[in-house]
C-alpha cells in the first residue's frame, strides 16, 4: 500500500522537474512512442530512487541525474514485475506549438550526432550546469568534464560546418 | 552551426516549452472546471427558477378559485400560510443562488472553495429541514384556500390525503438526489483545487 501523502508529494516533484525528464527523453529517442516509454522509464525510476533520496544535493540535480542514467541505458522494453506508478501529465500533443517541434528536430538532429555519453554531457552543459555540477552527476572530475566538453564542442563544429 | 547558436536554440526551445507547459495546465484546468461549472449552472438555474416558478404556479392555480363569497377566515389564513412561505421561498432561493454564484472553480483558492463550499452545504441543509415544515404549511395554505370551493366527498378527502403523501415522499426523496449532485459538485471543485494546487 502506497502512502498518499508520499505519492503526492512524489508527482509534485514531478510536475516541477517535468520540463526536465522531457528535454532528456526527446534528446535521446527520435520517436514519439519512444520519448513516451522513456518518459515513463525515467518516472519510474526516479519512483523508485526517490525513498532512497536524503536531500544532498538539489532535487533537479537529482532528477537529472536518474534521467541521464536511464537515458544513456536505456532500450525499448518492459519490465512485468515492475510497480509502476501512474503519470498521465505530460507535455500536449494537441495544442503543441509548431515551432517546438521544430526547434526539437533541430537539436535532435544536432545532439543526435554524438555519442549517449557525450550527449549528456552536452544537455548539462547547455542547461547552465557548472563543470563540478556535471561532474557530480555524471562521477568524473571537474577537468575531465571540461576536456570532454572541448571536445565536444570540436567534434560539433567540425560535423555541423556544413548546416 | 556553432555552440552558440545551439546555445541559443536550446534557451529558445526551454522558453517555448515553459510555454507550453503554462498552456497545458490552463487546457486541463479549464476542462476540469467544465464539469462543476456545468453542476453550478443547473443548480444557479434552479434556484432562480424556484424564485419565478412558485408564485406563478400558485397564481395559475388558485385564481379561478376565487370568488368575493369565498372570502372568510380559511382564505385569509390560507393566504397568509401561502404568502408566508412563498416569501421564506423567495428568500432561500436567493441566498441559494449567491451562494452559487460565489464559487468560482479554477479561481478561488484552496481555503476560499472551502469555506464558499461549506456555506452552499449549509444553506441546503436549512433548505432540506425547513421544507419538512414549509411544504406542508404551503400546502395546509393551498387547501385552506381552495377549500370553499371544493365539494368535500370521500374522494376529494382521499385526493387531499393521497397529495399530502405524495409531498411527504417528496421530501425525502427530493432531498436525496440534490445531496447527491452538492456532494459530485463538492468533489469536483475539489478536484480543480487538488490540480491547481
Amino acid at each position: 500500500m502506497i502512502d498518499k501523502e508520499v505519492t503526492d508529494k512524489f508527482l509534485d516533484l514531478i510536475e516541477e522537474n517535468k520540463k526536465l525528464i522531457y528535454k532528456v527523453s526527446h534528446m535521446y529517442c527520435d520517436h514519439d512512442i519512444d520519448k513516451q516509454d522513456l518518459f515513463q522509464e525515467i518516472i519510474a525510476n526516479i519512483w523508485e530512487a526517490y525513498p532512497r533520496f536524503r536531500g544532498d544535493s538539489k532535487v533537479s540535480t537529482w532528477i537529472y541525474k536518474i534521467s541521464l542514467n536511464t537515458a544513456i541505458s536505456w532500450f525499448r522494453h518492459y519490465k512485468k514485475d515492475r510497480v509502476y506508478i501512474q503519470y498521465t501529465d505530460i507535455m500536449p500533443k494537441n495544442h503543441e506549438d509548431p515551432e517546438v517541434n521544430e526547434i526539437d528536430e533541430k537539436l535532435q538532429g544536432v545532439i543526435g550526432l554524438l555519442g549517449k555519453l557525450d550527449r549528456a554531457l552536452i544537455l548539462l552543459q547547455l542547461d547552465g550546469y557548472s563543470y563540478e555540477e556535471i561532474g557530480a552527476i555524471m562521477g568524473i572530475t571537474k577537468s575531465n568534464v571540461a576536456t570532454k566538453i572541448n571536445r565536444i564542442k570540436r567534434k560539433l563544429k567540425n560535423q555541423l560546418s556544413n548546416i | 552551426m556553432e555552440y552558440a547558436e545551439i546555445k541559443t536554440l536550446w534557451e529558445k526551445y526551454d522558453g517555448k516549452l515553459d510555454r507550453l507547459e503554462k498552456l497545458n495546465r490552463k487546457m486541463i484546468s479549464e476542462s476540469l472546471s467544465r464539469k462543476p461549472k456545468w453542476k453550478l449552472f443547473f443548480l444557479k438555474y434552479k434556484s432562480i427558477q424556484s424564485i419565478i416558478v412558485y408564485p406563478i404556479a400558485l397564481l395559475v392555480f388558485l385564481a379561478p378559485t376565487y370568488k368575493m363569497e369565498y372570502v372568510d377566515w380559511k382564505f385569509i389564513l390560507g393566504w397568509t400560510l401561502i404568502l408566508a412561505v412563498l416569501i421564506y421561498l423567495i428568500y432561500i432561493n436567493l441566498k441559494t443562488y449567491s451562494a452559487l454564484k460565489a464559487i468560482n472553480p479554477g479561481k478561488d483558492t484552496v481555503v476560499e472553495s472551502a469555506q464558499k463550499s461549506n456555506r452552499m452545504k449549509s444553506i441546503y441543509s436549512s433548505r432540506y429541514k425547513n421544507a419538512r415544515i414549509s411544504m406542508p404549511l404551503l400546502y395546509t395554505g393551498i387547501v385552506l384556500e381552495v377549500w370553499n370551493s371544493l365539494q368535500v366527498d370521500v374522494t376529494t378527502i382521499l385526493i387531499i390525503v393521497g397529495l399530502f403523501l405524495a409531498l411527504f415522499l417528496y421530501n425525502i426523496k427530493g432531498p436525496k438526489v440534490h445531496r447527491n449532485m452538492i456532494q459530485k459538485l463538492e468533489r469536483d471543485i475539489l478536484e480543480v483545487n487538488e490540480y491547481l494546487k
